[in-house]
């Protein structure tokens, strides 16, 4: 294999959880993963001081344009077959991922890029925050201040906990 | 520990990222006191309703990210293409090099090279192995081509537009 493609696979392959993860659709998150990395190409040139950080920064902020424009056209949205839905494809799960696209597409760009980090990446504070240049208490704040904007908007969704 | 000792420690608590000791002290105010005990249970469940949106599969995700690749250039390029290619890598390694905080996904067995065929439709592709091809890598490849361009993403472009001919 090329070794370009080799080093790159791990890249494109975390990108692709994103969108995935975003989109829920699997030729969305394929297209979204071309785009971002075609932007990341470009960029290299100029440098990126960190490649993570950035990357996931764009790519969130990708998917959720491609969302918003979805809302706006319903018509023109993307049936996934059914082999290819997310694991939950039912009615609930839609409205789940619908609920928590709009809330995160409402939240600041820092909160939205600390809480996925820290949620679906498990990244520590210390990692998010030298990402993002900010000081570890402030990606702490970032995160708190994130749940409590979210909780109103997924009440609805939260399971009972036993 | 009172309120506002445990509010300081809010973040790194949901977090996980408290030690054992200071979780346990955490988690014994948090039987003692049924405000702060509601307002986790509160971002407890945010937490979980965030976590059940899923990613891909591992190995698909794999698979999916496989078919974005660009071939290795024919004979006649692959002098010039070594000359760069440190270059290059140096490049792909402010990309890649982070890129992963989980363990890195196994590749699948890989027979053959990649190659870029045809040019896949940008929409609606199939779930297949299909390598996919951006139209925007051929528009690019053009510019780099007329501008004399050598940067890293231009050498891609020209590559990846070499081997659809």
């Amino acid at each position: 294999m090329d070794p370009v493609s080799q080093l790159d696979l791990a890249t494109r392959t975390q990108v692709y959880q994103w969108a995935y993860r975003l989109l829920q659709n699997h030729h969305d998150a394929l297209d979204a993963t071309q785009e971002v990395m075609l932007r990341a190409l470009a960029r290299a040139a100029g440098g990126i001081e960190d490649a993570t950080a950035w990357l996931r920064r764009v790519t969130i902020n990708y998917c959720l344009d491609v969302l918003r424009r979805r809302r706006a056209q319903p018509a023109a949205s993307a049936i996934e077959p059914v082999e290819h839905r997310a694991p939950a494809g039912d009615l609930a799960a839609r409205e789940l991922h619908a609920a928590i696209t709009a809330a995160l597409a409402d939240l600041s760009e820092q909160q939205r890029t600390v809480l996925v980090a820290k949620v679906y990446d498990r990244q520590t504070f210390a990692e998010i925050a030298a990402g993002l240049g900010i000081s570890t208490s402030s990606a702490k704040t970032h995160y708190v201040r994130a749940l409590h904007a979210l909780r109103p908007r997924l009440t609805a969704f939260q399971e009972v906990s036993s | 520990m009172n309120c506002a000792e445990l509010a300081e420690l809010w973040a790194d608590y949901l977090g996980d990222e408290l030690s054992a000791v200071d979780r346990a002290t955490v988690e014994s105010h948090l039987e003692a006191c049924a405000a702060c005990r509601a307002e986790f249970e509160a971002d407890r469940g945010t937490l979980a309703a965030l976590t059940r949106l899923q990613a891909a599969p591992a190995a698909l995700a794999i698979r999916q990210a496989k078919r974005l690749v660009v071939r290795r250039p024919p004979t006649l390029l692959r002098m010039g293409w070594i000359a760069t290619r440190t270059a290059a890598l140096l490049a792909i390694g402010v990309l890649a090099g982070e890129a992963l905080r989980s363990p890195a996904p196994k590749p699948l067995a890989e027979p053959q090279a990649p190659t870029l065929t045809r040019p896949a439709a940008q929409s609606a592709l199939a779930m297949s192995d299909e390598p996919v091809v951006h139209p925007r890598w051929i528009k690019l490849a053009r510019q780099c081509e007329s501008n004399g361009g050598s940067s890293f993403a231009c050498q891609l472009a020209v590559l990846a537009e070499t081997a659809r001919q």
